[in-house]
This record gives structure tokens, sequence and C-alpha cells, in this order.
């Protein structure tokens, strides 16, 4: 990555981190739902570069994003996003092998179980909360597909994943 | 070298399990409730996990303390036995109590500490001696009748011939008449008594106490009971058959009559 390009991604990184302060909840089917730039952010550098960046980025995000929301919890976010980084960074191994939906179907893979586990940190342990915990790793992984998706087709087009 | 090269090979690897390692440390580390809540779900899986082990080491612990319980076991038998031993013991030295209390004669109580039916002198040993200002030809009694005599007197103990040696011979009465007569053992706890005339009543069940005559027994001291009567005709004499009274087989304590 030559320097350009480093100070590009630390632009837009300062950039994600503000828009990301800024963003407001919007209401998904009864539920507040708040788009993950982090995450996409991530998705890109993984399937950009390699999973080595992917990992070192999403742990140092995930400490700025646990500094930012929830001081109280420092480590869940960093472990979340290094961990998403470590699995979406694992798709350029396959990248020769496995076509565009398999890949994009391992990123939604990779969505499920960083939502997975932020839920499971977040929600009380009992059946509703369960129940509303998979409609929100759900629809949390659907928006931000959608989103990566568009980015995918209209800043990248179609060549991100 | 070799090993940062390896190292290198595997940078992700490291480089996941480095940063998954910090972030795990600064979260559990924290003070909320939510990471006490995932705290405690990864206990119950560990919990979980290691039932198997749990339960072979509550296994083994269960084999020791079982082991444990058997010996404890063991200890508190034979503990129980002698507590019933005791029982026993003091049931008896409660009735030989009362017995010397109740006698008009002066008994000096004292323990069997040895008992010889088969040599040539049936005899026992006793727990007393000259110490104890025993004598020679003192008469000696249980609870039930009378057992023998002083024969021979160290310091510490007695030998006492008993009623049932062969040799033994003392002068009794018998039957409403009180008529006199000799015991003299024939075998085991059976003898019979000489002396008694054929006109004199004998019934079964009477009992023959001592005479008095002698000077080392008081008189009526129970000695035999009657078992069978038969008169001779050519001797004059009756043969009567007796039973020994005195538990000469189970003897522990006794008194000598001082």
């Amino acid at each position: 990555m030559n320097i350009k390009k480093i100070l590009f991604f630390s632009l837009v990184f300062i950039a994600v981190v503000i828009i990301q302060a800024l963003l407001p909840n919007i209401i998904v089917v009864h539920h507040p739902v708040k788009l993950d730039l982090f995450l996409l952010y991530l998705t890109v550098i993984a399937l950009m570069y390699n999973q080595l960046s992917a990992i070192l980025i999403g742990f140092f995000m995930g400490l700025i994003q646990d500094i930012s929301t929830q001081s109280y919890m420092l480590g869940a976010f960093a472990f979340m996003k290094s961990l998403t980084g470590y699995l979406l960074g694992g798709i350029n191994n396959f990248k020769q092998i496995w076509n565009r939906k398999i890949r994009y179907l391992f990123v939604f893979g990779c969505y499920i179980i960083h939502f997975t586990v932020y839920h499971y940190i977040y929600l009380t342990r009992n059946q509703e909360s369960m129940i509303i915990g998979i409609k929100l790793v759900l629809i949390h992984s659907l928006i931000n597909m959608l989103v990566l998706w568009f980015i995918d087709k209209f800043i990248y087009q179609s060549k991100l994943v | 070298m070799l090993i940062l090269k390896k190292i290198y090979n595997y940078k992700e690897i490291v480089a996941i399990i480095t940063t998954s390692f910090l972030s795990l440390i600064l979260f559990f580390n924290a003070q909320s409730p939510r990471v006490s809540a995932v705290k405690a779900d990864i206990a119950d899986i560990v919990t979980f996990i290691s039932t198997p082990k749990t339960w072979y080491q509550d296994l083994l612990t269960v084999r020791k303390e079982n082991q444990i319980l058997k010996e404890s076991l063991v200890q508190m038998q034979l503990l129980n036995a002698r507590l019933f031993h005791h029982k026993n013991e003091n049931i008896a030295l409660k009735g030989m109590l009362q017995f010397s209390e109740q006698s008009p004669l002066s008994l000096k109580p004292c323990a069997v500490v040895d008992l010889e039916l088969t040599s040539s002198i049936q005899s026992i040993i006793v727990d007393v001696g000259s110490n104890d200002f025993i004598l020679k030809e003192l008469g000696v009694l249980d609870m039930k009748g009378l057992i023998g005599k002083i024969i021979s007197v160290g310091n510490n103990a007695s030998f006492v011939q008993l009623i049932s040696d062969k040799n033994y011979r003392v002068s009794i009465r018998v039957g409403e008449e009180r008529t006199l007569g000799i015991f003299l053992p024939t075998h085991g706890k059976f003898g019979i008594l000489e002396g008694i005339q054929e006109s004199i009543h004998i019934e079964p069940g009477d009992i023959a106490y001592t005479s008095g005559i002698s000077d080392i027994y008081p008189m009526d001291i129970p000695v035999a009971r009657v078992l069978t009567t038969l008169n001779n005709s050519e001797s004059g004499f009756q043969e009567v058959s007796v039973e020994i009274i005195a538990d000469i087989y189970n003897l522990n304590y006794v008194f000598i009559i001082q």
C-alpha cells in the first residue's frame, strides 16, 4: 500500500468515524437499527487488501468504537471487528475458486457472525430477547449487505467482491 | 530467524490470536453486568465440558471416602462390641453388688483370671491373694451357689479348687428333715449325695445346702439340686443324683467368704 492510498484510507476512516457518530437510528420492523459504517469500511479493506491489514485495522477500529460508544465494555468491538476482519480477509484465499454469489454469501455469513456476537453481548438472556436478537441480526446484516452491494456496484463497478 | 520466518508465514493467525487475546483481556476486565453475564455463560460451558472430569474426580473422591468410612465402620463396630461387653459386665457387677449387700456373709468379690477344667485338679485362679487378706481353706461361691474353696494363696492371686473336682467333698443337708449327707462330684456338673438313708423323703428339685459342720463353709449355701433318687435295699442308703447349682462353666466374678 503506497502513501497516497494510506492517506486516502485514513481520510476515509476519519470521515467514517464522523459519519458513524452522527448517523441516526432508523426504525425497521419496530426496532432501532443503525448502519455499521465501520464494518463496511473493514469489509472494503479486507476485500481490497490482505487478511493481516483487515485484522489490525479491525482491532484498532473496534477499540475506537469501544472508546467512543461504550467505554464500560472496552474490548467488545475490538474483538468482534478483528474476528470479522480475519474472516472477511479469508475470502482472498478463495477468490479464484468461489464465484461472486458464494463470495457475497460468505460476506453475509461474516456479518451474521459479527452481529450475532454483538447482540449476544448486548441483549438479556431470555427467550423474547433471543427472538428479537435473531431479527436484529438479520436486519443489520441485510442492511449492511445492501449498502455493500451499492458500494460494490456504484463505486467499485462490481470489482470489490 | 527460523522462528521469525515461521511466525511471518502464519502472521494472520498470530495477529488474530494477539488481537483476540488483547481485546478479550480488556473485555473481561470491564465491570459491567453484560460482561458478568458473558462470564457466567462461559462458566456454564466450561462446567458442561468438564463434567466427565468432575465426574471422574468425584468418583475417585467417593472411593477414597468409602475406604475411610469402611475403616471408621470397623473401628466403630469394635467400639460398639466393647461397649456391649461393658454393658453386660456392668449388669453382672450390679447384680453381684446387690447380692453382696443382701448376703449375711462377709464376701470378697474377685475376678476369675484363669479356668482349668482339664487338669488333674479342676480349678480357677482369682485375682486376690494374701495382700487382700485371703487365707487358705476359704469357701468360694457365685450368685447361685457354692463354687469351691481356696487351696493355694499367692500375694495377688489364689487357686480355687472347684466343686466339680473329683477329690472335692462337702457336707450337706437336704430334704424337709435337713438330713446330713456328703456331696461327691461325678462328671461335669453332676454329682451324688452319699449317706442319705432310705427312710428319708427326698424329691427331685430339692436343694442340698452346706451343713455348717465344716470349718470352711458357713451353713445354708446352696450346693446342688436333686435330680433323681433311687432306693438301694442292699446298702440301706439312697442313690441320689444331683446337679451343681453354681454356673461353673461360665465364671467371670466370684465371691470369697471371709
